[in-house]
């Protein structure tokens, strides 16, 4: 177990709730306002890329600025692609280069996988092996961004789809070896956890013992659909009941936990509705908060 | 993935994903396992939803067209053919509207143009557009909200659309009612 890690010197907080907002609906953004602590925007679905110069939407920083000063902004990126093994994406760190310096940031994350690979887009994202020689490469690179930017980084364990190859470590872990190697924390999707669970029998109980539950900063609340018996993480519904209660029990043993997070695709805004997200993050605050 | 490095497992499993990559023999166990896998099927089947959505949402007009003459799904899942689009949709609907501006039916290739047409002028890459073409541009962008008709449209005339961010509605029709008339606007 990590002795000096910040995460062990801070007193227990009461988590807040948090949901993503990923520009281009002010009327969403009116709805949740009123619900929320923290607002979780992703630089990359908020950047636009005219006439080949890339830079986040100017009407959705002006969004972001004029928010209550109650309400915290967090970055959570899918860009960086941390894992790739040529190159991690300068261009993600520019938006984020931006986004810091338009709006005040209460954490950042990203996720513990790669969209790229040779710098080319693979349409998805994929979670690492568990080997020694990722653990090094990603190690390296989380303590160039916490370098970089000052602010506490979060790794978020992705949903795996495709059969994972023998491991050195176990899910737990790789992702404590992390935290104590680089001091970071941990954004743990719980409902990648279920997908992980039902897509290849994580055993969810011992995952939960092992893992360093001081580390874990954020969670994530989402739900997805299945497809040819697999769970897919698209987040695209409200949360199913079993997602709240695990959620529940990970908030009791995470002394460092500060915000709880729904995440919903835009694409699912209109289909849901606002009334119903707006149901949903009332039933979050009050199930799992 | 035992006595492989972090490239080579991850070039293979691109490689196995955009499916330009072969499981040989001398391939361990577990990509073999990847490779005949429904979950690899589902990836594929994953990714390219995500990318028809993105058409979708930023290709409007011609992917209602697409889908009234029965080639969306061929056209969006053909490309792009290199396998290297950008997570940016501007720049991935940009080249799929450029690419089916060469497209040989000629309604795709005519919708295509003028929304790539109209994007650009909104976001203002380019000042004016002229194209020219053989259906009623009005007819067409009838049948295309209708979502019915646009197969029955015949080439009735030749057509000029101008586009351009000083144009009233960002986009004037011009009729050629004889190619030895002088023009008239339609609307």
């Amino acid at each position: 177990m990590p002795t000096e890690r910040a995460v062990d010197r801070v007193s227990r907080l009461e988590p807040r709730l948090a949901t993503t907002y990923e520009g281009r609906d002010p009327t969403l953004l009116e709805t949740v306002i009123p619900l929320v602590d923290y607002v979780e925007v992703v630089p990359d679905t908020i950047a636009k890329s005219i006439g080949g110069v890339r830079s986040l939407s100017a009407d959705t920083l002006s969004q972001l600025r004029a928010l209550p000063n109650r309400v915290s902004i967090i970055a959570h990126g899918v860009g960086l692609s941390i894992g790739s093994y040529d190159a991690y994406s300068s261009d993600y760190l520019h938006l984020l280069d931006q986004l810091q310096s338009d709006v005040d940031l209460a954490w950042h994350s990203e996720h513990l996988g790669y969209t790229t690979v040779d710098g080319v887009n693979l349409g998805t994202m994929l979670p690492l092996p568990r080997t020694d020689e990722a653990l090094e490469l990603v190690s390296q690179r989380v303590m160039e961004i916490q370098g970089r930017y000052g602010l506490p980084f979060l790794l978020e364990n992705v949903a795996h789809v495709l059969p994972t190859p023998g491991q050195a470590y176990s899910p737990a872990a790789f992702l404590n070896a992390l935290v104590e190697g680089t001091g970071c924390y941990l954004l743990l999707d719980i409902y990648n956890l279920e997908c992980d669970v039902q897509n290849h029998d994580l055993d969810l109980d011992a995952f939960l013992d092992e893992l360093n539950l001081n580390a874990v900063w954020e969670l994530h609340l989402a739900n997805g659909v299945e497809h040819r018996g697999l769970q897919l993480d698209v987040h695209s519904n409200p949360t199913r009941q079993s997602t709240l209660e695990i959620a529940r029990d990970v908030v009791h043993h995470a002394p460092a936990l500060r915000a709880v997070t729904f995440e919903l695709l835009s694409q699912a805004v209109p289909v849901l509705g606002y009334h119903a997200i707006a149901d949903e993050l009332r039933r979050i605050r009050e199930e799992v908060l | 993935m035992a006595g492989m490095d972090l490239r080579t497992y991850q070039k293979k499993l691109a490689g196995l994903i955009r499916g330009n990559y072969a499981v040989g023999q001398a391939d361990d166990n577990h990509l073999q396992s990847v490779a005949g896998s429904v979950n690899l099927e589902v990836t594929r089947e994953v990714i390219l939803e995500w990318r028809r959505l993105s058409i979708e949402h930023y290709c409007r007009l011609t992917s209602g067209a697409l889908k009234q003459l029965g080639l969306f799904s061929v056209e969006t899942r053909n490309f792009p053919a290199s396998g290297d689009f950008s997570s940016y949709a501007e720049e991935f609907g940009n080249d799929f509207l450029a690419a089916l501006e060469m497209h040989n039916h000629e309604l795709v290739a005519s919708v295509a143009g003028f929304e790539r047409a109209l994007i650009d002028i909104q976001q203002g890459t380019r000042d004016q557009v002229t194209l020219q073409w053989r259906h009623d541009p009005y007819a067409v962008l009838d049948a295309i909200m209708k979502g019915s008709g646009l197969s029955a449209l015949q080439p009735v005339n030749l057509y000029e659309i101008h586009v351009g961010k000083d144009v009233d509605g960002l986009f004037q029709v011009i009729k050629h009612r004889d190619r030895r008339h002088a023009l008239t606007v339609v609307r």
